[in-house]
């Protein structure tokens, strides 16, 4: 009987946590976006967007273009990605002037390679969306690269995610707990309902 | 008869008596509650950013958390253990085959030890959930935080546990323990004021020996915490784990007084 109230009451414990973590993930994020409408030169590549991101607010773009160009999701601040870019620029390319020349950027990404947290190639008339949700404190530098020899317009929009809590894991932990929950107070409230 | 199983009765006893149904659910609902929605990742000092991150995220995820779990533990040791004392039904514990010291063990485990395991157990999970990347990076600094945060509390529960034990009362031994917290929560605050007035650090580190939480918040939080330009003590990391340390010490000797007190000079 004692074992059957021990674990009908942790039961009820796990469902008081499940029912907090439930409330907490149904509140929904907070967004504000800013969009976003860049000219990038055939060889060259642009910073779009920089900040400092935590597992409680995130990053999404969604973007388009007319040709083909790079997205690169970089953890690195724009300042720490500026000293880079600017001091190599100026060494090899014996003028800062050069620094937005994708050669640079290249440069950067083969000396950092563990600096991406994500990159894609699309192609004219392609939408991408990718959301950046981290699980520490990161900085994110968001670049675009056009390795063409075109003009390339890009446009689409940046938004910043503000969250109580991650929502996916916040659920799983939830369904979880609540399932478990359910299990260990059914025979204690059975055994409750009998007395 | 071996004496696990009387102890074992009593701390049942006690378990039943402190977290009544829905007393501990509804305590786990704070705790789940608080802890996620003020989690905090903030802005620390950019010298010490990285690491300052954990000590920021902890302090903000345990801030309201740790409030609820005074409140739970001052019931549970002032009102619980109290009304024992002034209904007597410690004496009907007394008539157990334990020594004093194993009834107070059993009596405190119930009431600090379930409520300290279910507020780490939430604390550690929502942890895992929000920043997995911060507790495995900084794994010394989450650990340091909580025991500098918890230290504080054990600090107070030790005296609440003397006031209980000698007034033999529970509702003015609550009465007192609420007006130590607010004290110790404001002098902080003054002992700073005062110590950058006389431009000594004394004070601060006089203050540390019972409040760890000044050594850790000025060793993480660094450059961006401190009000003047001129700084007065910036620890080092020995000295975070001697203030630590000592603390613990402190919580330990006025637990060792309750104990002695409990076992010789009752009166019951």
């Amino acid at each position: 009987m004692r074992w059957i109230t021990f674990l009908g009451r942790t039961g009820t414990v796990l469902l008081a946590i499940s029912l907090a973590l439930a409330l907490v993930s149904l509140i929904p994020p907070a967004t504000y976006s800013t969009p976003i409408h860049r000219f990038v030169d055939g060889g060259m590549y642009e910073v779009v967007w920089s900040g400092r991101y935590t597992p409680k607010l995130g990053l999404s773009i969604s973007i388009r273009s007319n040709g083909s160009v790079y997205l690169y999701f970089l953890s690195v601040s724009s300042f720490q990605f500026y000293n880079w870019t600017m001091t190599w620029a100026e060494e090899n390319l014996q003028d800062p002037y050069y620094r937005f020349n994708i050669t640079v950027l290249n440069e950067f990404l083969k000396a950092h390679p563990d600096d991406v947290l994500w990159n894609c190639n699309f192609s004219s008339g392609e939408d991408v969306f990718y959301e950046f949700i981290p699980t520490s404190v990161v900085n994110v530098t968001v670049v675009i690269a056009n390795p063409s020899s075109n003009l390339v317009e890009v446009e689409g929009e940046i938004r910043e995610i503000v969250t109580v809590s991650p929502r996916k894991r916040t659920l799983t932990l939830t369904q979880i707990l609540a399932s478990i929950g359910i299990v260990l107070v059914v025979p204690w409230a059975i055994s409750m309902r009998r007395k | 008869m071996g004496k696990g199983k009387p102890f074992l009765e009593i701390f049942t006893l006690a378990l039943n008596e402190d977290y009544r149904f829905p007393i501990l659910e509804i305590f786990a609902f704070l705790y789940a509650l608080g802890t996620f929605a003020m989690a905090s990742f903030g802005t620390p000092g950019v010298a010490a950013a990285e690491e300052a991150s954990a000590y920021y995220l902890v302090n903000s995820l345990s801030g309201l958390p740790l409030f609820v779990f005074l409140i739970l533990i001052f019931k549970n040791v002032a009102y619980g253990l109290g009304k024992d004392l002034e209904q007597g039904v410690i004496q009907t514990l007394f008539s157990y085959p334990l020594k004093r010291w194993q009834v107070l063990t059993a009596k405190l485990l119930s009431a600090i030890g379930v409520a300290l395991l279910l507020f780490l157990g939430i604390q550690i999970s929502a942890l895992f959930i929000l920043a997995p990347g911060i507790i495995k990076a900084y794994f010394t600094a989450v650990l340091l935080t909580y025991a500098a945060q918890l230290s504080v509390l054990f600090f107070l529960t030790g005296i609440l546990l003397l006031f209980t034990l000698f007034l033999k009362r529970g509702g003015l031994a609550i009465v007192a323990g609420i007006i130590l917290y607010f004290a110790l929560s404001m002098i902080p605050t003054f002992v700073m004021f005062y110590a950058y007035a006389t431009g000594s650090s004394l004070p601060l580190k006089i203050l540390a020996v019972i409040n760890p939480t000044i050594v850790l918040q000025r060793y993480y939080l660094g450059e961006a915490f401190f009000f003047f330009p001129e700084e007065i003590w910036v620890p080092s990391f020995f000295e975070v784990l001697l203030y630590l340390s000592s603390s613990y010490i402190v919580v330990a000797f006025i637990f060792l007084i309750a104990y002695i007190y409990f076992e010789r000079r009752l009166g019951i």
